[in-house]
């Protein structure tokens, strides 16, 4: 009884420290950190709370920084992680809605340079939202995802978990090295955006899928630098990859691998008759964290034994 | 004889008046009310107050005001001037090519706007900034419509029915070229044209409304002020001739005034369809077809609509947004059959 009491007065005096403890807490000064963004723009917000994030790999980035309970709002094009289908959506990943992100009262915008016009950035800031403008998502590969790790850590002001996040993907990479020099093949890659069996693009070197087949030990079977370019039966068969790989999406809609054999001419390359057609993430257009796994998952599929 | 058309006619354009300038001003106030970010008619009127030194009747926001002043107020205004424009002009094509069919885009306006936009975005001009795009686009309709009219002048007159077609194949030709363009652009191009294509008016600033407002004054104004002529040339051309138009220059006159306003406003917005084609018939249909009517009320009305359907555009995936061209099209094409199969019905037994 004595106990109990003696307890209750205890709690008693805490909860009178209590107003005291978080005051002092509110009034130690958070200091921002500027961070400047690709467009020379700096911006200097104090640990965001609400953020607007344009662009799935850097959702991703947030998320495993562990800050993904302050992404309020996000363009359509993410798919992960799951929690994502509760957070609102801003529209297009290429082109948000500018009243829409402002509506979310947001402390801070974040952003691919390629998933913010600069009139949308100029429009938000006219409303006083810092909008900070990342580096383009597919721009210099795994170095390019590097510095927008630190970026997106500075501005949070945790230095050490993007540190960590990158020595992972360091040390993820260079296992999937070791694995790559064992094989000395380097199988040639092409990759089909499909949206229906009728038609397909080709995507060129400047993008994520490019990062990504470079990553697993292949090379792109497609040649041409920039862009997309529509898949014909003669260009299936010049680039005659070893293996076709497709978004997850895609294999679904063109039918499956059976689908893929029928489009024009991959019947004809060593991918159609090996049937070495592979899904990959759908979100791979944006070079975001999860790519090491992406790419040693690729190179186990290129690489395993085929079925009798 | 003074009044002596004045009792019906005179009826009709105050009737319409009396509808569409309250019409205009309640789309404005709806529109600066609504969207993502929500304000009330009050604060809407305090933000303003404040503007010109006036007391605030109700609390509002910083950011509220931010959002007012730096987007929604533009972008309405934005609304109203290229509703305007593409209406109005709709209104003096339709009486100029005796076709009920003309809308601007039939004179090449958005075709030739369209071929020059994929030509900056594919070989990544960008000598004019942030103003290349509508400066290219003000250009390419100028250029198509300069061509289409000039190929359809013969013997120092411009041949109405050759126009319609001339148009038309330029048109043809201008679909080609963006298509030929669009084969050619990277993926972040294409995805610039695909909404330049659909039309938007999101990205309003008070930069591109005070560029845009001029021109489409001038339109507006200088349409209104053609009313007569353009009532005489529904006579026909040697009539109107007879009764001293001065046919040849109200038609280049009309024509440059098109250009001026319709690709101005294609310029800022991309292609927003149907206005042009719809605005004109909804007032004729029931105000009839005198000019001095039709081209002020439906200068009113095509804003209105255009101010309305930026409404819907805006609000009905909150937070995200639809391409307005989208809207205008979805509405105003199944409404527009709705009136037509109406009308039939009613004229015959």
């Amino acid at each position: 009884m004595a106990l109990a009491r003696s307890g209750v007065a205890v709690m008693q005096k805490l909860a009178m420290l209590l107003p005291l403890v978080s005051a002092v807490l509110m009034s130690s000064p958070v200091r921002a950190e500027p961070v400047k963004g690709i467009d020379g723009r700096t911006v200097e917000v104090a640990v965001p709370k609400r953020v607007v994030a344009v662009n799935s790999a850097l959702v991703e980035i947030l998320f495993a920084l562990g800050k993904g309970d302050t992404v309020v709002g996000t363009d359509v094009a993410g798919t992960y992680p799951p929690a994502l289908e509760k957070i609102a959506k801003v529209g297009h990943p290429y082109h948000p809605s500018v009243e829409g992100i402002i509506s979310l009262t947001p402390d801070v915008v974040v952003a691919s340079e390629e998933n913010m016009p600069s009139a949308t950035a100029e429009q938000l800031r006219s409303a006083k939202l810092p909008v900070l403008v990342l580096e383009n998502s597919s721009k210099d590969g795994v170095e390019g995802l590097k510095r927008r790790i630190s970026q997106l850590a500075r501005l949070y002001q945790v230095p050490e978990a993007g540190q960590r996040m990158i020595q992972d993907i360091d040390t993820r990479l260079g296992a999937l090295q070791k694995k790559i020099a064992a094989v000395k093949k380097k199988p040639r890659i092409l990759f089909l955006y499909a949206h229906g069996p009728g038609e397909a693009f080709v995507y060129g070197r400047d993008t994520g899928v490019h990062v990504l087949i470079e990553l697993a030990g292949g090379q792109n079977a497609a040649d041409f630098t920039t862009g997309t370019k529509v898949l014909t039966a003669e260009g299936m068969v010049q680039a005659s990859p070893d293996a076709i790989i497709l978004l997850h999406r895609g294999l679904k809609a063109v039918g499956g691998p059976e689908g893929v054999l029928k489009m024009p001419g991959v019947a004809l390359t060593p991918a159609g008759q090996q049937r070495k057609i592979f899904a990959v993430d759908d979100t791979i257009r944006w070079v975001g964290p999860r790519f090491p796994q992406f790419a040693d998952t690729l190179f186990n599929d290129l690489h395993a034994t085929p079925r009798p | 004889m003074p009044g002596f058309h004045a009792p019906a006619f005179w009826g009709r354009r105050t009737r319409g008046l009396l509808v569409l300038v309250p019409l205009l001003l309640a789309c404005v106030i709806a529109s600066l009310g609504t969207g993502a970010v929500s304000i009330s008619p009050t604060q809407v009127i305090s933000i303003l107050f404040e503007q010109v030194g006036l007391p605030r009747l109700t609390d509002f926001t910083p950011q509220q005001a931010a959002v007012l002043q730096a987007i929604r107020l533009p972008r309405v205004c934005m609304g109203v001037l290229v509703g305007a424009a593409l209406a109005v002009a709709g209104a003096a094509l339709q009486g100029l090519l005796r076709n009920p069919l003309a809308d601007p885009g039939l004179l090449g306006v958005s075709g030739g706007a369209s071929v020059a936009v994929a030509a900056v975005t594919v070989f990544n001009l960008r000598v004019l900034g942030t103003f290349t795009v509508p400066v290219a686009a003000f250009l390419g309709s100028l250029m198509a419509i300069l061509v289409v009219s000039s190929l359809a002048h013969e013997n120092g007159r411009t041949n109405v029915a050759m126009m319609l077609l001339c148009g038309i194949a330029i048109n043809a030709l201008c679909v080609s070229c963006t298509g030929l363009f669009t084969y050619l652009s990277t993926d972040d191009q294409l995805r610039i044209l695909a909404f330049w294509q659909l039309g938007s008016l999101a990205g309003a600033t008070w930069t591109s409304v005070s560029a845009l407002a001029p021109l489409v004054l001038v339109c507006v104004v200088g349409m209104t002020w053609l009313a007569n002529p353009l009532n005489a040339l529904l006579l026909g051309e040697s009539n109107a001739r007879h009764l001293g138009i001065p046919v040849e220059r109200l038609k280049w006159t009309i024509i440059s005034l098109v250009a001026l306003g319709v690709g101005a406003a294609v310029a800022v917005s991309g292609m927003i369809g149907f206005i042009g084609l719809m605005v004109p018939h909804l007032v004729r249909l029931s105000l009839g077809s005198n000019h001095r009517a039709l081209l002020p009320l439906s200068t009113l009305l095509g804003a209105s609509l255009l101010v309305l359907s930026d409404l819907v555009a805006r609000t009905v995936v909150i937070p995200s947004e639809l391409p307005i061209g989208i809207v205008t099209s979805l509405a105003g094409a199944p409404f527009f059959l709705y009136l037509l199969l109406r009308q039939r019905r009613l004229h015959t037994p």
